[in-house]
Parts: structure tokens; sequence; C-alpha cells
């Protein structure tokens, strides 16, 4: 049955549908705000999770010395830089969406710069102990709009992390404010040309392509050759 | 800084989010109106009599098949009348019409082109029926159209019934993101119709009584958008309009991106004149009701936000091709193994999931739409295409249409 359109102006439904509609905005900000805390605690379980495997490794090479140059730095040392790699691109996401001044974001790549340092001292301290060369890079960045290659330098870095397990990479934010970096930037004399990237304890400033890393490191020649080879014999048929 | 920037994308959101629930909160209190079930065939001595005007220029290619339709149309047929009004064509248009003239029900006229409102207005001139309608010569009926229409008119009370307009046969992709549009419009205007709120009284098929024309006067030019002009002042006088979803009419529709930029234009630039210079008055006066509240100013408006919503689109397109382009002149052509779906990487930040809120309400929309046309809920290729497109493509109308309305350029024909 047809039935006439509502005549008039009703005041009471312009009201209901704002209010229904202020509802939903509270509702999608209150989870919004509930998906952000969630993933803050993941990231912080992440982070307690790197801290306690930093702590097990100094106790570990605290406890056996030079034994522990018997054990294969990949098989715990691979868990870290795994936690580490995922941390950091969690951080990454949760800068872009919440912008690069959001306070717990900034307190969260503090508080994981500082595990990337512990990271650093443990696997000099193994390396020392064990006369190993320390496969690592410590990347020097800014996200304030001054580094116009660093986007492209992070590519190239995470190109490397992906393809080099045992190659240990330090990404750190150059104007963060913490007390920790400003020692690493007087340790390695650092100047104000970013991106920076320090290989054997020298710094190279501007974009380096993977071709001119892998030739200052050139321990990854004989990593990717072990890794091709492994990939050869996996796929050799059977007989 | 941000919050000069984030204050008006707040009210632009909330702004949106209400006119979509307002749709919404509508349609769920007259759910009862959108049946699909046909009117019942009325007994000929109670049908009033109909005079449906075909006014043509240079149509002489679907002037047949518009003519053809409405003698089939399932309607008593000494209670239907059909004017041919040919404006001046300069091709066959007037020969074909000829092929009508011993048909008692058909009368053609001619005469010097003067647009599509001086070719209208001929016909009501020469009308005496209790019913007039028009129909566009590239637009055609279903048989039943007329029947499901005049049922609305039992109400003293409704001077204008609107059909349900679709797309003639699509068949190529810009007419299927057409099709689609089509059927969303059909929803909005069902709920505009419930609101006592309708702008537009399309040129396929609306009906009016002839008082209309008697009490508010002709058509007129108005910015070559006559329909949209006759609905507006036909709200401004208080007289109703309803629309018959289940009334089907087609309309062959651009096929080419210029022909529908130039429709596109010529529509919305008329829009923004009319109510802009010559109905700004009903804009938020509460003796307007829901149209001057709400559906005016929202259609209004509706351009900046479609603008908003298209500046973020492409920036996002552009953000994700220059991602691309600096990963490419970092690492060439590498491709690094997919390490499956992490849930840091979707972007669920408060603002993103409003739009996300809205993109469903328009889901909702185009399925509604679908439901009324196709008599389903279905998902078509042609949804997909203009969920896809559409807000690609119709922003360059938009702009246009906003630069005719600052420069007061006028949009024609073709």
């Amino acid at each position: 049955m047809i039935t006439p359109p509502q005549q008039h102006f009703s005041a009471r439904k312009y009201i209901l549908v704002f209010i229904i509609t202020l509802g939903i905005f509270a509702l999608v900000f209150l989870f919004s705000d509930f998906l952000y805390r969630t993933r803050l605690t993941q990231v912080k379980s992440v982070e307690d999770n790197i801290n306690q495997n930093i702590l097990e490794s100094e106790i570990q090479y605290a406890l056996l010395a030079d034994a522990s140059c018997d054990t294969d730095e990949s098989s715990g040392s691979n868990v870290l830089i795994g936690d580490i790699n995922t941390l950091a691109k969690h951080l990454s996401d949760m800068e872009n969406e919440r912008g690069t001044n959001d306070a717990e974001v900034i307190s969260l790549k503090k508080y994981y710069s500082l595990l990337q340092i512990k990271d650093y001292l443990l696997l000099r301290e193994r390396a020392k102990q064990c006369g190993e060369k320390p496969l690592s890079i410590l990347y020097f960045y800014s996200n304030k709009g001054d580094c116009a290659d660093c986007t492209k330098m992070g590519y190239v870095l995470t190109s490397m992390r992906e393809d080099y397990d045992k190659l240990h990479i330090y990404a750190f934010d150059y104007n963060l404010g913490l007390s920790t970096i400003e020692t690493l930037k007087s340790l390695y004399t650092l100047d104000n040309q970013l991106p920076i990237l320090v290989i054997n304890r020298k710094p190279y400033y501007g974009f380096k392509t993977r071709e001119e890393i892998e030739a200052l490191i050139p321990e990854l020649a004989t990593m990717r050759a072990t890794s091709t080879s492994a990939t050869s014999t996996k796929t050799l048929p059977k007989k | 800084m941000d919050i000069l920037i984030n204050i008006p994308i707040y009210i632009l959101l909330f702004s949106t989010l209400y006119f979509e629930v307002f749709v919404i909160v509508t349609y769920f209190e007259e759910v009862d109106q959108f049946t699909l079930i046909p009117s019942v065939p009325r007994d000929p001595e109670t049908s009033p009599s109909v005079t449906i005007m075909v006014p043509a220029w240079n149509e002489g290619r679907t002037i047949l098949g518009t003519v053809d339709s409405l003698l089939a149309l399932d309607y008593p047929k000494d209670k239907l009348s059909i004017f041919i009004i040919d404006d001046g064509s300069t091709d066959d248009t007037l020969q074909v019409a000829k092929t009508f003239e011993h048909n008692p029900q058909v009368r053609i006229f001619t005469k010097p082109n003067g647009g599509k409102h001086t070719a209208v207005n001929l016909g009501i001139d020469n009308c005496t029926s209790e019913l007039i309608g028009c129909l566009d010569a590239d637009s055609f009926v279903d048989p039943k159209a007329l029947q499901e229409i005049i049922p609305f008119f039992d109400n003293p009370e409704v001077m204008a019934v609107t059909p349900s307009v679709q797309i003639w046969k699509p068949d190529n992709l810009l007419r299927r993101i057409q099709a689609a549009e089509y059927m969303v419009g059909e929803f909005t205007r069902k709920i505009f119709s419930r609101l006592n709120a309708l702008y537009v009284t399309p040129g396929p098929f609306s009906i009016y009584r002839n008082e209309v024309f008697e009490k508010i006067g002709k058509f007129a030019k108005a910015y070559n958008t006559e329909d949209m002009e006759m609905a507006l002042r036909m709200q401004a006088n208080h007289m109703k309009i309803e629309n018959a979803h289940n009334a089907l009419v087609f309309t062959v529709s651009p096929k080419t991106i210029h022909a529908l930029y130039k429709q596109r234009v010529r529509w919305v630039s008329g829009f923004l004149k009319n109510a802009f210079f010559n109905y700004r008055f009903m804009f938020f006066k509460r003796e307007y009701g829901n149209l001057g509240a709400l559906t005016m100013p929202f259609a209004f408006s509706s351009i900046f936000v479609a603008l908003f919503f298209y500046v973020l689109y492409v920036k996002n397109i552009f953000t994700f091709i220059s991602v691309k382009y600096l990963e490419y002149t970092a690492l060439g052509f590498h491709f690094g193994f997919p390490h499956g779906f992490d849930w840091f990487s979707v972007n669920l930040e408060f603002r993103r999931l409003i739009i996300y809120l809205l993109f469903f309400c328009t889901i909702f929309f185009v399925l509604m739409g679908a439901r009324m046309v196709m008599r389903k809920f279905r998902i078509s290729r042609d949804m997909l295409y203009f969920l896809a497109f559409y807000g690609f493509i119709a922003p360059f109308w938009l702009i246009r249409s906003l630069y005719n309305l600052l420069t007061t350029k006028e949009a024609h024909w073709r």
C-alpha cells in the first residue's frame, strides 16, 4: 500500500540521527584506540622478548666465556634478529599511521634503539671473545624531511636484511634525542650528512647501492655463495 | 597547522556519515514502501487520461523505438495520447515520426529549434489530459511503467511521479559504471521521495498533473536542466513529488567518456546554478522540509566531499607509485617474497576507519539499488566497476561544473 511521504521537517529525527552518528563516531574512535593499544601491547611484548633474549645471551657468554664460541652464532641470534626486524617493521607502520611526533611511538623507538645498541655490544663482545669479525651496519637516518635518500637507503638495507641472515643492521633515528645515540655519533665523529652507514667503525655518507655495501663487507660474498649453493643442492632432483 | 587541516576533515567525515545514517534510518522507517510486488491492474474506467510528449532534436536513430515502447504500454488506448514534437531537427527525425501519423494515439508537431523546454511547452499548450508526461527520444518504457505510476496519483496531494530510470543495454565499461550508478540513484531517489525531498523530475517519463503547469507555469530553459528546475519550482510551491520505483524506464547512456563528461557537466552545472542562483532561499529553511534542511544542502556540499575523497584517492595512488619508483631506483627490479598478511601494515587510524565505514555504506546503497532494479540482491560486474572507477572519473565533471558556476559559463546539450 502506498502511503504519503513524510510530510514535514522532523527535528526529532534530525536530533536522533545526530545522536546515532555521534555514537558511531565515538564507537569507531574507541575501536581505533583499542586497536592502537593492542598494537602497542604487541610491540612492547616483542621488546620485552628481545630484552630477555639479550640478557640470556649476555649471561651465556659470561658463564661459558670462550666455550660459547663453539655454539653456532646463528641459532640464538637469528631469533633475535628476526624479533628486531619485526619490531622495526611494526614501529615503521605505527609511525606511518600515527605520525612521527606521536609520544608513544617515540618512546617505543627510544627503547628499540637501546635494545639495538645492547645487541650491537653483545655482537662485538662475542666477536672479541671468539676472534670473529662482527657483520654489522649502523644506519643513521632522519624522517624530518631533511634526508631525501633515507627512504631509498631503507629499501636497500631491508632487502639485505632479508637476504643475509647473519648480517646485523641497526637503524637509528638521527634526531631521536637519545643520549646513547649522541654517544654513538661522537664515538664515530659523525657529520649531519644523512644517510650515514657505519661499517667496520668507519662512517660512509650518502646513499649507497647494495653492490657498494657488499663491496665494503667482503664476507657477504661467501655468505651469498653458501646460500646459493645450499639452494642449488635443495633443487637437485632425487635419484 | 594540523588542527587547521584536521578540523575540516572531521566535519566533512561527520556530515557525510550523518547523511548516510539519515538515509539508512529512513530506509528502515519506510522499508514497507520498498516492496517489489507489482501494482494491481486498474479498471480502465478509473484510469486517468495521459499525454506523453516526446520532444526530439536529431533523434532519428532512436525515436522509433521510443514511440514503439509508448504504444506498447499496458494502458487503455483511449486514455493515452502521444505527442511527438520535432524541435527543428536537421536529420530524419520528422520523417521517422511521420511513420506514426496514421495512428490515432499519436500527434506530430514540428517547430523551429528552440530548445527542449520550448518543445515540451508546445505540447503542454495542446494538451487537455489529466496527466502529462515526457519521454526523451533516447529512452524506452517498460510496458507496465505507467500502470506502476498511476496509483500514486490516487493521493490528491501528489503532483508529479518519477520512475526508476535505468541504463539501456550497458555494453561497455563506461555504460556498466553508469548502470550501477543509476541503480544507486534509484535507491536514493526513493529515499528522497519518502522524505518529500526530490529535486529532479527526470526527463525520461516523469508524469505531472496538468494543473501543475497552470499553477506554477511551464518549463523554463534553466541552464539546460529544465527537469531539475521544474522539480525545484514545485518544491518551492510545496507540491509533492513521488517515486514509483517499480516503473522501469530505460535510457541510452553516453558511450564515450567525452559524451558522458558533457552530459554530467550540464547536469551538475545546472543543479549548482539553479540551486545557487534561483533557489538558495530554500537552503536550511524548515518550511521546505527535508529538501531545504538535508537533501539540497547535502547535494551541494557533496561535490566538495567527492573532491575531498578524490584528492585522498589520488594521493594514495601517487604515494603507491612513488614508493614503487623509489624501490626501483634503490634496488632495480627486485622481487622479495611476500611475508603473508601482517595486520600492522593495515592503517586502522580513526579517520581511515570512518572512510572504510562510509565505503561499506556505499556498498549497501549499491546492493539496495540492485535489489530494486534487478529484483534480487546480486553482486554484478557493473557494481565492481562502479566502486573501482566512478570516484576516479566523476571529479573531472565536478571540477568543471564548479568552474562553470564561478564563471557563470553555460553547459551545452551536445
